[in-house]
């Protein structure tokens, strides 16, 4: 087996999930397109609620079929890629230090960069996958169904989809590689997807939070925006900058971290204290050892 | 030429508590060298900063030569690991586990030689490592410790889980490694194990290395019990010497303990008529109560 191997190795760690999250999508996807014909004449007259337009972003109304795909799949599917991103990065390195496999690939000859370079590579190959599947369910309903938007489009927004997965994938794995557990790098993601999402989500509802929601990576991954005027370099590439800096972050603190072995071993106490007994012998010392 | 292995001051606290205190040792090739101590004393510590897997707080550490840490990944190119509880991916049969792992070595290995470490060690390298048994993991990280014939294998607790006839087996591997020139470090708290298999041992308590010695010198230093029977009773202070402990006494018997050798007590009871002398081979548990006894002082 070749280097390659870990590659596939963590692929096939996070196959189940991969597998499971891209079927959803694309089921989820498939229904979207079934659907629409039958429900854009309702959608004309359907006034949706204020605190709900964030879901359309700037598509307008949800009866137009870049405003049905933006709130029925590109606003809120990013979240299940996400929580693939979550699962399987705050895995690659807590997760596998509290099985006790960490242990057993940094024993062996891998620089630790390299794993992490490696591991981070198979986890984007994941999500990239998962979110693909999302172009087959899309696919297959506009071959049967009508929805005046481009597979051409469509494409560009499932890809405007990764670059805000990948920033949380890799948020994920740095936060895996600093933090002691698992779960505190998994609630620390998590939090932070819920507030950056609902500060975006209602982010236009008063003025005040006009400024605070710029600083939500959901508001650069608008998917509304793609659909309607095609896909945007500047604000994915900005997106992959950040996940960029992260990914180099998670290589930075596994360099740095210390691999305990399935619990970590700082709480081992003073060994048996046993009492002096009278006339033991002092230590002893030899030529090329010394007693500490 | 480069000892095998080699620490000067080495060190490792966590937090407020030192859990290695400026370990001096040196280990040679073709050596098999035994690390004793309770839990808790450092030996996992050690083994573990060889690794880099942890870093220490103070001093230096090499293997071959090379510096653990700032050469690490080559440090682990020439170097076999077995933990004192190995993990392995659940979702991989035991030959797949092999071949991850061989992938990720430096050196190429030979797949006749696994087959045959498999095939000593009894074990199926088809199965899941889910349904693996305790000492069927071990095994299994005994093949992966000694996969491509590393120069020095650090072994935690080699044969734990192991029934007695696979002990013998694993204790013959290692004879074996140690015979073609590789350097064997392993830690322990069987003392019957580094009996059979260590030519020196190193004994460290709490962080620090008591005593650095050939097996067999440890157990000429240690404690023996001595049982006397005299033909009457003895006085009561007839065994006041020093390094000697009267443990028990019944009419005209008298079990001594002794630390040291035998030549003053057995002066003192020649002074009266003896029917009966008997003494007891210390264990190396006996022998490293001793060493913890004096360090405690």
């Amino acid at each position: 087996m070749t280097r390659l191997g870990l590659v596939r190795k963590t692929l096939r760690d996070a196959r189940g999930a991969t597998i499971g999250i891209g079927s959803v999508i694309a089921g989820i996807a498939l229904l979207d397109v079934l659907i629409y014909p039958s429900y854009k004449d309702t959608l004309q007259d359907f006034e949706i609620p204020e605190a709900m337009k964030g879901l359309l972003g700037e598509a307008g109304s949800i009866a137009t079929p870049e405003g049905f795909l933006t709130a029925e799949f590109f606003s809120w599917v990013p979240l299940l890629l996400i929580t693939l991103a979550i699962i399987s990065g705050t895995a690659a390195f807590a997760g596998e230090e509290a099985n006790g496999t960490l242990d057993l690939l940094l024993a062996q000859p891998v620089k630790r960069w390299r794993l992490a370079v490696e591991k981070g590579l198979a986890l984007t190959i994941a999500v990239v996958l998962a979110a693909a599947a999302s172009l087959v369910g899309f696919a297959l309903g506009k071959s049967w169904a009508e929805i005046e938007v481009s597979m051409g489009r469509i494409g560009a927004a499932v890809a405007n989809m990764l670059p805000i997965s990948l920033l949380f994938l890799m948020l994920s794995l740095w936060l895996s590689a600093a933090l002691p557990t698992r779960g505190t790098a998994a609630s620390l993601v998590t939090g932070l997807v819920v507030v950056t999402y609902f500060v975006h989500l209602v982010g236009d509802l008063a003025p005040a939070l006009e400024t605070i929601r710029k600083v939500s990576p959901f508001y650069w991954a608008e998917p509304s925006l793609v659909l309607m005027n095609g896909f945007n370099w500047w604000r994915a590439g900005g997106l992959l900058a950040i996940a960029l800096a992260f990914g180099a972050l998670a290589v930075w603190s596994l360099e740095r971290r210390e691999i305990s072995q399935g619990s970590r071993d700082w709480s081992i106490r003073k060994a048996t204290t046993i009492r002096r007994a009278p006339g033991s012998e002092r230590r002893s010392k030899q030529p090329g050892t010394s007693a500490a | 030429m480069e000892p095998a292995i080699l620490t000067e001051g080495l060190t490792k606290d966590y937090g407020s508590h030192r859990a290695l205190d400026g370990l001096d040792l040196r280990v040679e090739r073709g050596e098999i060298f035994g690390f004793l101590g309770p839990n808790g004393a450092g030996k996992t510590t050690t083994i573990r900063l060889l690794l880099d897997l942890i870093r220490p707080t103070a001093g230096r550490a090499t293997i071959l030569g090379l510096d653990c840490q700032r050469q690490s990944h080559l440090v682990r190119a020439v170097t076999g690991y077995l933990p004192g509880d190995p993990r392995f991916y659940p979702n991989l049969t035991g030959r797949e586990t092999v071949e991850l792992i061989a992938g990720l070595r430096s050196r190429p290995v030979d797949a006749t030689y696994v087959a045959s470490l498999a095939d000593a060690l009894d074990l199926d390298l088809s199965r899941p490592v889910s349904v693996l048994s305790k000492g069927n993991r071990q095994k299994l990280g005994i093949v992966l410790a000694l996969l491509d014939r590393p120069d020095v294998l650090l072994l935690d607790e080699p044969t734990s889980g192991l029934d007695p006839l696979m002990q013998q087996v694993v204790w013959d591997l290692l004879r074996r490694e140690a015979e073609r020139g590789a350097a064997v470090f392993f830690s322990s708290h069987v003392m019957s194990e580094v009996e059979q298999v260590c030519e020196r041992v190193g004994i460290l308590r709490a962080g620090r290395l008591v005593a650095v010695e050939p097996i067999t010198r440890l157990k000429g230093k240690s404690l023996r019990r001595l049982e006397i029977s005299f033909a009457q009773p003895v006085p009561a202070d007839a065994f006041r010497i020093p390094d000697v402990r009267e443990v028990r006494r019944h009419d005209t018997s008298v079990v001594l303990e002794v630390a040291g050798h035998l030549d003053e007590v057995v002066k003192a009871a020649a002074r009266y008529p003896i029917i009966d002398l008997r003494t007891e081979q210390p264990s190396l548990d006996e022998i490293l109560l001793t060493f913890y006894q004096e360090d405690s002082r």
